[in-house]
């Protein structure tokens, strides 16, 4: 009888009696409490179903609501089957304007980011310095705080230099949170990598560049890949703090926000469910990469751990 | 190869040049200091204009419901993410075996649909016309006249829902780092599946468990979106009261007063949780 | 905190699996990062890209364009395209209008565009529409330009009655849009009947599915109707009284939301049952649901005027203004008033109108029950009324 923990090599359960001197199979467990493992693996197993089923409604709705021709101005009751929204989707100026608005923020805030956040992020896994601790503490601290008050104070710097709220500060914003996430993922990514590594390169006469290139990048290339396409997919998603310090600029949420009092066309939902299928296309092909860069890495003995 | 020690220092460099790693970080570290930690003190010096550390307390009596209700709801719905989540990241992690990514796949999917699109879909799932509410009226757990959408119960639900993967990632994470012997040797002792799980499980994944309920508490103290698409007038939460007013000038001193109580609440509570938690455990 | 107290086997790798605060956020890091979520692809073709001020034109059409701000309900259907005012204009002048169904509430407009407009910078836009009391703030502030004579010639066909207000004589700056009428809209099989009475919403049988504005003008102005006050002589201290009164049954839950604009969002789905109400979102609500009704109740109803200015900055004055200029012919305003519902300034428009338009009471509301205008407050009972109204109903 298998206990609780399902593995290979399973090992009897142990005696009605309670913790007791370890080692040495025992006599299995009466019927009784064999059937209310089960019952408790099998309560188990329909709790985690359930769960999944509580997290993929929503989703589902959405997508079948991409295909909804609502009664009225509110895509929330279904009506009849349409491909209307899906062949006609630009049909909303401003939404369609606010989906290209969030995609040109998100390009600049990766780029930005990726690029001070992995330099960070080395900083903080390869040396030692002394300022380490307390950089490390401020970088941790915006991703502890509420977005609310992340924004609004954000909005109180601005407010006080009299800076017109827009693009550019959406882009601040945006920026002041991401760098963080790309510097704990560059460092949690590249930990355990022996950075003497590049010392012995150096001693054996590699250039700085040849080392960056034949050492360095390789080891930081993944963890700076899926950082950046983290930062991108925080940017494109953002609300709150975006939505406080974008003055007349509308992103694609913001534009859902503003508009859904009067209106809820389901062309909110074809672009979302295509963000969807194009997230999870590039998310199995990037994962499927980084499978194939941890085998050829794993053979000579270092490289990214998953 | 795993490293089971703290390798934050044993494998890392003296820079060459001492100036090496400041440079590196100058740039970030600028730009969190200007745009991260300037406004903090701006924020600070625009709470006490007009009335001083008045503000402080007119703040707290004008909004002492909403400050209460909001941290119910963000506890009820990090109770109700936790009791969901960590049984999901258990199967998983644990029981999933081949499909371990596939199944972290589905329960981090949601969060590849724009967080305000996803709480409409509750929107449409939770209409009084809809299945669940008239489900919920023909067993009888609803009255005929009653509502879900626009009660603290779809807010706080929404809620868990929205920071479900926060809470599911960690908890999986430290239950995947469990080392398989270890649970081996847990079922050979403890007579049943609980009380091996209670006794070493539980305390491994402790780290996940509490980087978790972190991760859900703290946004969901700071939310405004669910109570606003879900909610009512009985709903309102602190972020709603800053979303509604922020553009207005002669409110944000009271707004920024607003934050910091909700960032200084919010800090003395992850203390005294970490000190419930047993500091041993998490230094 | 029990710790498992006998194999050392366990204690051993116990210890070696010894977790630390750091690695919570590195493994939450681990986590949200070995989990790369990818970028989308999709661009968006089809629109022009937006200026870093969020507005656009509408596309080419060599007559130039401009940008214009409005409230929900005011153009027919609430859609650009289909509007026959909007393509008419386009057709017969070239000029394409960015259209923007942005503007929920007078105070919510101010907040966000009150220290732009101050600034005098540009808001992006070319024209807004403002109620009467904002609007006379923003021409004191001199946040609007003066329409120029050349351009908008037929504003000579404003009727008498507004056609010279005190706040902007001779019409100088800005030109009512719509004329209309605050009052209920409710489902009388939800609320069990016919309502007549205002005080119908602080009725406790109806509690959390109500909805008032949260334009203190109409919503003060019905409260003190249903206190027998005439909201035009009204004193400050009544209007204050009327606003602990709304505040009390906000505390109480009687109010489910309190809103601008967007209540018709939860009138429309059912989730209110009585909202205070403005008549043309009532008129083109019904018009899409018959189970919902509109009443100006027994006690009598508000009556505002929405005008259109053009905000400093602006940089298609001219453009802007041809669209006032043909919404001012008779031939333009009366099938557009129809159409929205509300009450049309423009002379001759009636007749215009087929036979239904003109017994629409949204058009042509009858004599009774009456309909009263907010007075005119002075800066100091503003001030003090809208922040007592603002702290009810926002705290």
């Amino acid at each position: 009888m298998t206990a609780v923990v399902d593995r290979p090599e399973a090992v009897p359960a142990a005696g009605p009696e309670g913790p007791d001197e370890p080692g040495g199979p025992r006599p299995s467990a009466p019927p009784s409490r064999q059937w209310a493992n089960k019952l408790g693996g099998f309560a188990l197993w329909a709790w985690a179903i359930a769960g999944l089923i509580f997290i993929l409604a929503p989703i589902l709705v959405t997508i079948l609501f991409s295909f909804n021709n609502p009664a009225g101005r509110y895509n929330y009751t279904w009506n009849e089957f349409s491909l209307d929204a899906w062949t006609n989707p630009f049909r909303y100026p401003d939404l369609a304007d606010a989906l290209s608005l969030s995609l040109r923020v998100a390009a600049v805030v990766t780029v930005i980011s990726t690029v001070l956040g992995t330099l960070m992020g080395l900083a903080l896994v390869k040396y030692r310095f002394r300022a380490k601790g307390i950089v490390g503490g401020i970088l941790i601290l915006p991703l502890t705080m509420p977005e609310v008050v992340l924004g609004f104070s954000l909005l109180t710097l601005f407010v006080t230099v009299n800076w017109t709220r827009g693009f550019v500060t959406i882009i601040i914003a945006q920026v002041m949170f991401s760098i963080s996430y790309v510097a704990v993922t560059v460092r949690a990514r590249v930990r355990g990598f022996d950075w003497r590594l590049e010392e012995a390169a150096a001693d054996l006469g590699a250039g700085p560049w040849r080392t960056f290139v034949r050492i360095t990048l390789p080891i930081i290339g993944p963890g700076v890949v899926a950082a950046a396409l983290l930062t991108f997919a925080l940017s494109l998603d953002d609300f709150i703090i975006t939505y406080l310090n974008s003055g007349l600029s509308e992103t694609f949420p913001i534009n859902v926000w503003i508009t859904k009092r009067s209106r809820i066309p389901p062309q909110i939902n074809v672009f979302t469910t295509t963000l969807l299928l194009v997230s999870i296309l590039i998310a199995v092909a990037v994962l499927y990469w980084s499978h194939r860069q941890g085998r050829k890495l794993a053979a000579p003995g270092g490289g990214s751990d998953e | 190869m795993a490293r089971t020690a703290e390798v934050d220092d044993t494998a890392s460099l003296r820079a060459r040049h001492w100036w090496v790693p400041y440079a590196l970080l100058a740039p970030g570290a600028l730009w969190l200091i200007v745009f991260f930690v300037v406004p903090l003190f701006s924020m600070g010096r625009l709470s006490l204009e007009d009335g001083g550390l008045a503000n402080y307390a007119n703040v707290i009596s004008d909004n002492s419901t909403v400050i209460v209700r909001t941290f119910v709801y963000a506890g009820l719905a990090t109770i109700i993410a936790l009791a969901i989540g960590y049984p999901l990241a258990y199967v998983i992690a644990l029981k999933g075996g081949r499909f371990k990514t596939l199944l972290l796949a589905l329960v981090v999917v949601p969060f590849f649909v724009t967080y305000l699109v996803r709480t409409l879909a509750w929107r449409i799932l939770l209409l009084e016309d809809g299945p669940v509410v008239g489900a919920a009226r023909t067993l009888g757990i609803l009255g005929d006249d009653q509502a879900i959408v626009g009660s603290p119960f779809a807010v706080v639900l929404a809620l868990a829902y929205n920071f479900l993967p926060f809470m599911v990632l960690p908890i999986y994470v430290s239950l995947e780092k469990i080392d398989v012997r270890l649970l081996d040797a847990a079922s050979d002792l403890y007579s049943t599946p609980w009380r091996a799980f209670r006794k070493i499980t539980l305390l491994l994944s402790l780290p996940g468990v509490f980087a978790g309920t972190l991760l859900t508490f703290i946004p969901a103290a700071g939310d405004f979106v669910n109570a606003e698409l879900l909610g009512s007038e009985r709903t309102v939460m602190i972020g709603n009261v800053i979303e509604a007013n922020f553009g207005k000038e002669f409110f944000r001193p009271e707004l920024s007063a607003l934050s910091f109580m909700l960032m200084a609440i919010i800090l003395v509570g992850v203390i005294v949780y970490a000190r419930l938690l047993g500091t041993e455990e998490l230094v | 905190m029990a710790r498992p107290e006998h194999d050392p086997r366990i204690l051993a790798a116990l210890n070696a699996q010894h977790p630390s605060r750091r690695r919570f956020l590195g493994m939450s890091g681990v986590a949200l990062g070995g989990l790369a979520l990818g970028p989308a692809l999709l661009a968006a073709c089809g629109s022009d890209s937006s200026t870093s001020s969020g507005t656009t034109s509408a596309g080419g059409g060599g007559g130039g364009s401009f940008t214009m701000l409005n409230w929900p309900f005011y153009i027919e259907n609430d859609e650009p395209e289909s509007s026959v005012l909007l393509t008419g204009f386009t057709g017969n002048t070239g000029i394409t209008v960015d259209y923007q169904t942005v503007i929920d509430s007078n105070e919510d407009f101010n907040t966000k565009y009150a220290e732009t407009l101050a600034s005098g910078e540009g808001i992006g836009a070319d024209l807004i529409v403002l109620t009467s009391w904002n609007c006379a703030d923003y021409i004191k502030e001199g946040w609007v330009k003066n329409f120029d004579p050349a351009s908008f010639p037929n504003k000579a066909n404003v009727i008498e009655r507004l056609a010279n207000p005190a706040w902007d004589p001779g019409r100088a700056a800005s030109i009512p849009w719509a004329i209309g009428q605050t009052g209920l809209a409710y489902y009388p099989d939800k609320v069990g009947g016919e309502i007549t009475d205002v005080n119908a919403i602080f009725d406790p049988k109806f509690a959390g599915r109500v909805t008032v504005l949260d334009e203190m003008r109409d919503t003060v102005g019905l409260v003190l109707l249903g206190q027998g006050i005439n909201p035009e002589t009204a004193t400050t201290d009544q209007m204050l009284a009327a606003v602990a009164k709304i505040g009390a049954a906000r505390d109480a839950g009687q109010f489910r939301k309190i809103t601008g604009n967007s209540y018709t969002e939860d009138l429309a789905l059912g989730d209110a049952w009585i909202s205070v109400a403005w008549s043309g979102d009532a008129a083109s609500l019904i018009a899409e649901d018959e189970n919902l009704a509109w009443v100006i109740p027994d006690q009598g109803g508000m009556l505002w005027v929405d005008n259109a200015m053009v905000p400093v900055g602006a940089k298609n004055q001219a453009n802007a203004e041809a669209l006032l200029d043909y919404l001012y012919q008779a031939s333009s305003a009366g099938p557009f008033y129809e159409a929205i519902s509300y009450i049309p300034p423009v002379a001759g428009a009636e007749a215009e109108m087929t036979p239904e338009g003109r017994e629409s009471p949204f058009i042509v509301p009858p004599a009774s029950p009456p309909l009263y205008e907010f007075e005119i407050l002075t800066p100091e009972q503003t001030e003090e009324v809208s922040r007592a109204f603002t702290a009810a109903t926002q705290q």
